[in-house]
């Protein structure tokens, strides 16, 4: 039992203020977790913990993928692995077509395809996310209203076809047919075997995406996991008992951060 | 006068001794030539705390002509040139017998003394040799260089190639003439390059005439050697409802000063004009631009951008100048500059200068580095850092490449980019930590 995601114990620092203070999370390949928890809880700082960004400084606990650890190897490493981070806010490349974006995201991953075929892949997946042909050519999320860029993410993840995918509030700002697309398009690339761990703050995506396991993440913790039960908890109570029973008083963001 | 009576140096600073063409120098191109060379003689050498022009190239202050010899033949010049696209005719200035000639584009030697009625009179309308010092000079010492002219309403499909090159220890200063006839249309690539170990001096000045809604598409590309030095004048006149299209691409030399300058003379002209360098070690790129509106309704846009890495350095000073009576103008200029590391350097400065009030001017600058968050977008998608750097500088040129005229000519000016990028890839100056 190696192909999993497991993370213990971690401490994560940004410019020397402590955000991430001793995670614990497993997610077995293959499988779908969710991670739900207030504004500011760190989910967003987790995955890119787990995916290297240099800024999100690892002080203490590991990183396991599949049975290694990942820290201290660039993100290309750890993409080219088999781990995907869909964000929150994609970044924008002005300049950079999204054909060239994906040409040398497959050419760094070693997994090159022919011009042609490339393409021919990349409209596919464009025409399955309800996307016009045109983004082909558009720079990368440049000028995307929010809902294009997290339908491109869903694109990208199924271009290059990671093992594990994060999935950062990947349903935010999608309208409801959106919504349907976006989720149909990651439950396509999980019949290969992926796993998922899904950010979100909201039930619905999670009809369409059903979670193995949901965990709550609050002041840099994970404070509670379980079924899929905890999501309807969540729905009907708010974070404020989770919160109360790990013994956090504040719900506003700032509790993440001491130090 | 000949050289060897005189016996000093056929250029220093303060004289040169003026050249003359073989088979023969017309009279008017004599006087030209003595004008040229007074002209010289009465300007001083160019000065970095003296002249505002030249206040950021302070090698200016060192370079002497006296240390180059004048040549004339190039015969490595096709060689280093390569095939290039295809086009309608290429000329090579100092290896004519290498080049091939249209009715269009001939050597400016042969065009001269052939019908120097015809041409001398048109050299120096455009750049006189009292513009500057190396303009002046250029106009005494030239010996060949090329002139394109197309006729009225006559459209070339083709493009004509010019190229010219300097070798080791020599100077060079090949002239071009480009005439457009009312209503003609043409695409002029023209190369300026040196053997990648040369230390020479090439001076080019080229003069354009784009006539009465003529249209003339003009690639230029500055692929010097890493040790050579370049002073170049590019200078045009518009006339009315003429549109000119100028793309650039600085890659080389040790350091270079580059005038671009458009005189829009003709009502309702159009000039667009985008370019980009690629600098490393410690290459220089000084380049002076000037959008000169001098009548009413003429629209002018220029774009240039520079990447610089290691200890190289981009200086741009754009002028735009809206003359008395040039109502209804509309000019832009925008310098944008990326930064690829610490030590590297850009000055930019834009201006506007106008003289009437009905007008829409803008001018913009902008420097900066790469931005952290789009390197780790890259990286976290599989791309290696330093590729992600590649193609986050490559993004950085698409809007300058997107107008480099279409087809196999945009094709070509990608590559000499690409390669230019692969060279900094080489030579580590991408994998350098962010500043
Ligand atoms: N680069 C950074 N610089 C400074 N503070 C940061 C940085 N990244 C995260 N933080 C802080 O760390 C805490 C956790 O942020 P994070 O974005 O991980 O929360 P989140 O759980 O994803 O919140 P949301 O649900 O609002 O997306 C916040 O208080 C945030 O302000
Ligand atoms: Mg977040």
């Amino acid at each position: 039992m190696s192909d999993l995601l497991e993370i213990s114990g971690l401490q994560v620092e940004v410019e020397g203020k402590r955000i991430l203070d001793g995670v614990d999370l497993t997610v077995p390949t293959g499988e779908v977790h969710a991670l739900m928890g207030p504004n500011g809880a760190g989910k967003t700082s987790l995955g890119y913990a787990v995916m290297g960004h240099p800024k999100y400084q690892v002080v203490g606990g590991q990183i396991l993928w599949k049975g290694e650890s990942v820290l201290g190897t660039p993100p290309e490493q750890r993409a080219r692995r088999g781990l995907f981070l869909s964000l929150q806010y994609p970044t924008a490349i002005p300049g950079v077509s999204t054909a060239n974006f994906l040409r040398s995201a497959l050419k760094g991953l070693g997994k090159e395809l022919p011009a042609r075929e490339l393409l021919k892949e990349v409209r596919a997946q464009l025409s399955l996310l309800k996307m016009d042909q045109a983004f082909l050519s558009r720079y990368i999320n440049d000028n995307f209203s929010g809902g294009e860029k997290k339908r491109m993410e869903i694109v990208q993840l199924a271009v290059l076809r990671p093992e594990m995918a994060i999935l950062d509030e990947t349903d935010s700002g999608l309208d409801v047919d959106a919504l349907r697309t976006v989720a149909e398009g990651v439950n396509r690339v999980r019949e290969g075997g992926m796993g998922v761990l899904i950010i979100t703050h909201y039930q619905r995506i999670l009809e369409y995406i059903t979670p193995d396991r949901v965990h709550v993440m609050a002041a840099g913790r994970v404070i509670a996991s379980g079924g899929r039960e905890l999501v309807t908890e969540i729905e009907r109570t708010g974070y404020d008992p989770m919160l109360r029973a790990a013994g956090i008083e504040e719900v506003l963001p700032a509790a993440a951060v001491s130090g | 006068m000949t050289e060897a009576t005189l016996g000093a140096a056929p250029l220093t600073r303060e004289s040169a001794l003026p050249a003359s063409l073989e088979g023969g120098e017309p009279l008017a191109l004599s006087r030209l030539r003595e004008l040229a060379l007074a002209a010289y003689r009465e300007m001083p050498w160019p000065s970095s705390t003296r002249d505002e022009d030249w206040r950021r190239t302070a090698q200016i202050d060192k370079l002497d002509p006296a240390s180059f010899s004048p040549s004339s033949a190039s015969p490595w010049l096709p060689e280093l040139a390569g095939p290039g696209p295809k086009s309608s005719a290429s000329l090579f200035t100092g290896a004519p017998q290498a080049g091939v000639e249209s009715p269009e584009a001939r050597g400016l030697r042969g065009a001269l003394t052939s019908e120097p009625d015809r041409w001398v009179q048109l050299l120096g309308s455009v750049a006189p040799p009292g513009l500057r010092k190396l303009v002046a000079l250029n106009t005494a010492r030239f010996v060949d260089g090329a002139l394109v002219h197309v006729g009225r309403g006559e459209q070339l499909e083709l493009p004509i190639r010019l190229v010219h090159g300097v070798g080791d220890g020599e100077a060079s200063f090949p002239r071009t003439l480009i005439v457009l006839e009312e209503g003609a249309s043409a695409t002029v690539l023209e190369e300026w390059l040196s053997p990648p170990d040369a230390r020479g001096l090439l001076v080019p000045v080229a003069e354009v005439i784009v006539g009465r809604g003529a249209r003339l598409t003009h690639l230029v590309s500055q692929r010097l050697g890493e040790r050579s030095v370049l002073q170049s004048t590019l200078r045009a006149r518009q006339l009315e409802g003429s549109s000119y299209d100028l793309s650039f691409v600085l890659l080389g030399g040790s350091w270079s000063k580059s005038y671009l300058e458009v005189e829009m003379a003709g009502e309702g002209s159009e000039f667009r004009s985008a370019g980009l360098c690629v600098g490393r070690g410690s290459q220089h790129f000084d380049i002076q631009t000037l959008q000169d509106h001098m009548a009413r309704g003429a629209v002018s846009d220029l774009l240039y951008r520079a990447a610089v890495a290691e200890r190289a350095r981009s200086v741009f000073a754009g002028l735009i100048r809206v003359e008395e009576g040039a109502q209804k103008t509309n000019a832009y200029v925008q310098n944008r500059n990326l930064l690829l590391s610490p030590t590297a350097k850009a000055d930019s400065n834009p201006t506007l200068e106008i003289l009437a009030n009905d007008v829409r001017c803008t001018h913009g600058t902008a420097a900066g580095r790469i931005d952290e968050e789009q390197l780790f977008y890259c990286q976290s998608r599989g791309v290696t850092r330093e590729e992600a750097r590649r193609l986050v500088v490559e993004g950085f040129f698409a809007d300058v490449v997107d107008h480099f005229p279409e087809g196999e000519l945009r094709e070509a000016a990608r590559g000499w980019v690409l390669d230019a990028l692969d060279e900094l890839s080489r030579s580590g100056a991408l994998s350098a930590s962010p500043g």
